[in-house]
C-alpha cells in the first residue's frame, strides 16, 4: 500500500516548484497509472515515493512505513522500483544483473538458491531467459528494459505467489519495448496486482492506461488533474486539455476505449 | 556475482598464489650477499648464521613485507575507488591521499629534518596528512543538497592533489639537495626504508580496512548499478561511500607512509583483474590483494636487478612494466568485445 500526502517538491537549483501538494494512494492489489506530460514531474514523484529523493515537505507511507524513518534494505524489501534508463558499471550479465535486485534478501554468505532460482524465474517472466549469460552492453534497448524489469521482479518475487504488501513503482515500463513485449511487461505488471501488490505504473500510452489500470491518475501543474476509473478518464475533452494535443476517443473492437491524438 | 568460484577465477588466484610465493623466495635469495636457499629457511627459523639470520631477517625481509603489504594495500583499495566512482580510471590517489601523505612526510622532514627518516613522526604525519587530504575532497566534494557527487569528489580530488605536490614541491626546491633524494622517495616509492617498527602498524591498520572492505564488497557491487538504482535495492548509500573512502584511504595512506607514492598499482592490478576473472568485490579484493602483492614483489626484484647498491625508484619501475602490460591487455580486450 502506498500513501502520499501533500507532496511539494522544487529543484534546488532554479528553485521552479514542480510538484505542489500532490496527494495519491495505491491500495493493495490496485494497478494505478500515472500520466502526464513530458516534464510534469513523474518521475520525481516516484523518486520521492520510493524514499530515494528526500527534499520534500509532505509524507509518503509504504505500507504505512514512513519512507524518510525507514531503512533502505527495509524499503527494499517491500517495493520494488524500475528506474529510467541507466548503464550499469563494468558490463554485468543479465543474470548478474537480475541477480543484483535480490541484494536485500542477499546474506553474508552470498546469493542462496532461492535467489538464484528466483532470478531465473524472474527471467523468464520477461522471455530473457536464453539472454541470461549474456553481457549488458550486447543487449538491444529493449533487451537491458527486459532485464532492468526481471530485476525488478526479482527484487519482490514471492515463491507462494503471494504480493500482498509488495509494492511496485514502475517508471516507463514499455519504453523501448515492442508491442508484444509492452503487452507481456503490462501483463505481468497486472498479475502482481491481482496476486496482491500495489502498482503505481508511469505510462506514455494512455490506451495501455485503459486497458490494464484500475485508476488511472493524471498529474499536471504539480497535481493530481485527474483520479478515477479508465472510462471516466477516457475524456476526450480532459485529454486534450492535459497532453495540449487535440483527442478524440472512439473504441477497440473488444469494448476497451481508445485514444487518437491528431 | 552468482557467489559460486568459476574454474577461470580459481585458475587465476592459483597463478597470482604461485607469482607471490616464487617472488617472495627470489626476493629473499637475491642481494649483495650470496645466501643459499637453505641458509634463508633456517635463518627465517632463526636458526643457523648470525649474519644470515640479520640480512635476511631484519634487512631482506622487512623490505619483502613492505612491498607485499603496499602491493596489497594499493590494489585493494583502487578495486575499491573504481567500484565506487563506476570508472575504471579511478585510483588511489584521486582522493587525495597520496599527495596529501606525501606533504605530511615532508612537512615532518622540514620540521624534524633527515633524523626523522624512518621514524614514527613521519609515518604518523604521512598518514594524518594523507587522511586530512581525503577529508578534505570529502567534505569539499559534497554536493550543495548533502549528497555525495561522484564528479564533484573526482575533480575535488584533482584540485587537491595538484595543490599538496605543489606545495611539496616548493618545500623541496627550498630543502635543496638533502631534500631531492627524499623527495624522489616520496614521489617514486621505495622498500628501502622498511623496518619492522614502520611495517607493524601499518599492516594492523591497513588489515582492519581490507577487512572493513571486503564485508562491504557486496554494498560496493551494488553501486555499479549506480546511487538510485544500488537505494532502490536496499543499499545504505551513504554508509557505503563512507566506508569505502574510509578504507581505501587508510590503505594509502599507510602504505604510503612505509613506502612511498608508489603509482599505477592501484590503477592496473584491479583492472586486469577484473577482465581476466569478473567484477565482484568478493571475488576481485582478494585477487587484488595477491595480484599487487606480485606485481611490487616483482618490480623490487627488478629494480635491486638493475643496481644492487643503490635501487632504482619502484614507482619508476611499476610504471615502466605496467604501462605497456596494460595498454597491451587495453588493446586485446577492445579485440574480444
Amino acid at each position: 500500500m502506498i500513501e502520499a500526502f501533500d507532496i511539494h517538491f522544487s529543484y534546488a537549483k532554479s528553485g521552479a516548484e514542480i510538484l505542489r501538494g500532490l496527494s495519491l494512494s495505491v491500495a493493495d492489489g490496485e494497478f494505478v497509472a500515472l500520466l502526464g506530460t513530458n516534464g510534469a514531474g513523474k518521475s520525481t514523484l516516484v523518486n520521492i515515493i520510493s524514499g530515494f529523493e528526500r527534499q520534500n515537505l509532505g509524507r509518503v507511507l509504504i505500507n504505512s512505513a514512513d519512507t524518510t524513518k525507514t531503512s533502505a534494505i527495509e524499503l527494499a524489501g517491500m517495493r520494488a522500483v524500475l528506474e529510467q534508463s541507466f548503464e550499469p558499471a563494468f558490463d554485468p550479465t543479465a543474470f548478474e544483473l537480475v541477480l543484483m535486485g535480490r541484494y536485500a534478501r542477499t546474506g553474508a554468505l552470498g546469493n542462496s538458491d532461492e535467489d538464484i532460482a528466483a532470478a531465473a524465474e524472474s527471467l523468464r517472466m520477461t522471455g530473457l531467459s536464453e539472454f541470461a549469460d549474456r553481457r549488458y552492453s550486447t543487449l538491444s534497448g529493449g533487451e537491458k528494459r527486459r532485464a532492468n524489469i526481471s530485476r525488478v521482479l526479482a527484487q519482490i518475487y514471492s515463491d507462494n505467489g503471494d504480493y500482498k504488501g509488495k509494492n511496485l513503482l514502475l517508471d516507463e515500463p514499455c519504453a523501448a519495448l515492442d508491442p508484444a513485449h509492452s503487452l507481456l511487461a503490462l501483463k505481468t505488471a497486472k498479475a502482481l496486482s491481482k496476486a496482491g501488490a500495489s502498482v503505481l505504473c508511469i505510462l506514455h500510452d494512455p490506451n495501455q492506461a485503459f486497458r490494464f489500470a484500475d485508476k488511472v491518475a493524471l498529474l499536471k501543474d504539480g497535481k493530481i488533474f485527474f483520479e478515477g476509473s479508465p472510462s471516466e478518464a477516457a475524456n476526450a475533452c480532459m485529454l486534450s486539455e492535459v497532453y495540449g494535443a487535440d483527442c478524440k476517443i472512439t473504441s477497440a473492437p473488444d469494448g476497451f476505449p481508445v485514444a487518437i491524438f491528431c | 556475482m552468482t557467489g559460486k568460484r568459476t574454474a577461470r577465477q580459481t585458475a587465476v588466484f592459483a597463478t597470482l598464489a604461485i607469482l607471490v610465493l616464487s617472488g617472495a623466495l627470489l626476493s629473499l635469495y637475491i642481494g649483495s650477499v650470496h645466501i643459499s636457499l637453505p641458509d634463508i629457511f633456517s635463518a627465517l627459523l632463526a636458526k643457523g648464521d648470525e649474519t644470515a639470520r640479520v640480512v635476511v631477517c631484519d634487512i631482506r625481509l622487512p623490505r619483502l613485507v613492505a612491498g607485499l603489504l603496499a602491493g596489497a594495500f594499493l590494489s585493494c583499495a583502487g578495486a575499491a575507488m573504481q567500484s565506487l566512482f563506476r570508472n575504471p580510471l579511478a585510483d588511489p590517489s584521486i582522493t587525495g591521499v597520496s599527495a596529501g601523505a606525501a606533504l605530511g612526510a615532508v612537512l615532518v622532514i622540514c620540521v624534524f629534518g633527515q633524523g626523522a627518516l624512518g621514524g614514527y613522526a613521519l609515518q604518523a604525519g604521512a598518514l594524518f596528512c594523507g587522511l586530512a587530504a581525503c577529508a578534505a575532497v570529502w567534505f569539499l566534494g559534497r554536493s550543495r543538497s548533502g549528497g555525495v557527487s561522484v564528479l564533484n569528489i573526482l575533480l575535488t580530488g584533482i584540485a587537491v592533489n595538484a595543490f599538496c605536490g605543489a606545495v611539496v614541491g616548493f618545500m623541496m626546491y627550498s630543502a635543496r639537495e638533502s631534500g631531492l633524494k627524499s623527495f624522489v622517495f616520496w614521489s617514486l616509492g621505495s622498500l628501502d626504508a622498511a623496518t619492522w617498527s614502520v611495517l607493524v602498524p601499518c599492516a594492523v591498520l591497513g588489515g582492519i580496512a581490507l577487512a572493513v572492505l571486503y564485508l562491504n564488497a557486496d554494498a560496493l557491487n551494488m553501486l555499479h548499478l549506480g546511487q538510485k538504482q544500488a537505494f532502490h535495492a536496499g543499499v545504505n548509500i551513504r554508509r557505503v561511500q563512507f566506508a569505502a573512502m574510509a578504507c581505501a584511504a587508510a590503505l594509502t595512506a599507510v602504505s604510503v607512509a612505509a613506502c612511498g607514492i608508489i603509482g599505477f598499482v592501484g590503477l592496473v592490478v584491479p583492472h586486469i583483474l577484473r577482465l581476466a576473472s569478473g567484477a565482484d568485490n568478493k571475488t576481485l579484493l582478494p585477487l587484488s590483494a595477491l595480484g599487487g602483492a606480485a606485481l611490487l614483489t616483482y618490480a623490487d626484484i627488478a629494480s635491486r636487478a638493475i643496481s644492487l647498491t643503490d635501487a632504482v625508484p619502484i614507482g619508476a619501475i611499476t610504471s615502466f612494466i605496467g604501462a605497456p602490460v596494460f595498454l597491451f591487455i587495453l588493446s586485446n580486450s577492445r579485440q574480444t568485445r
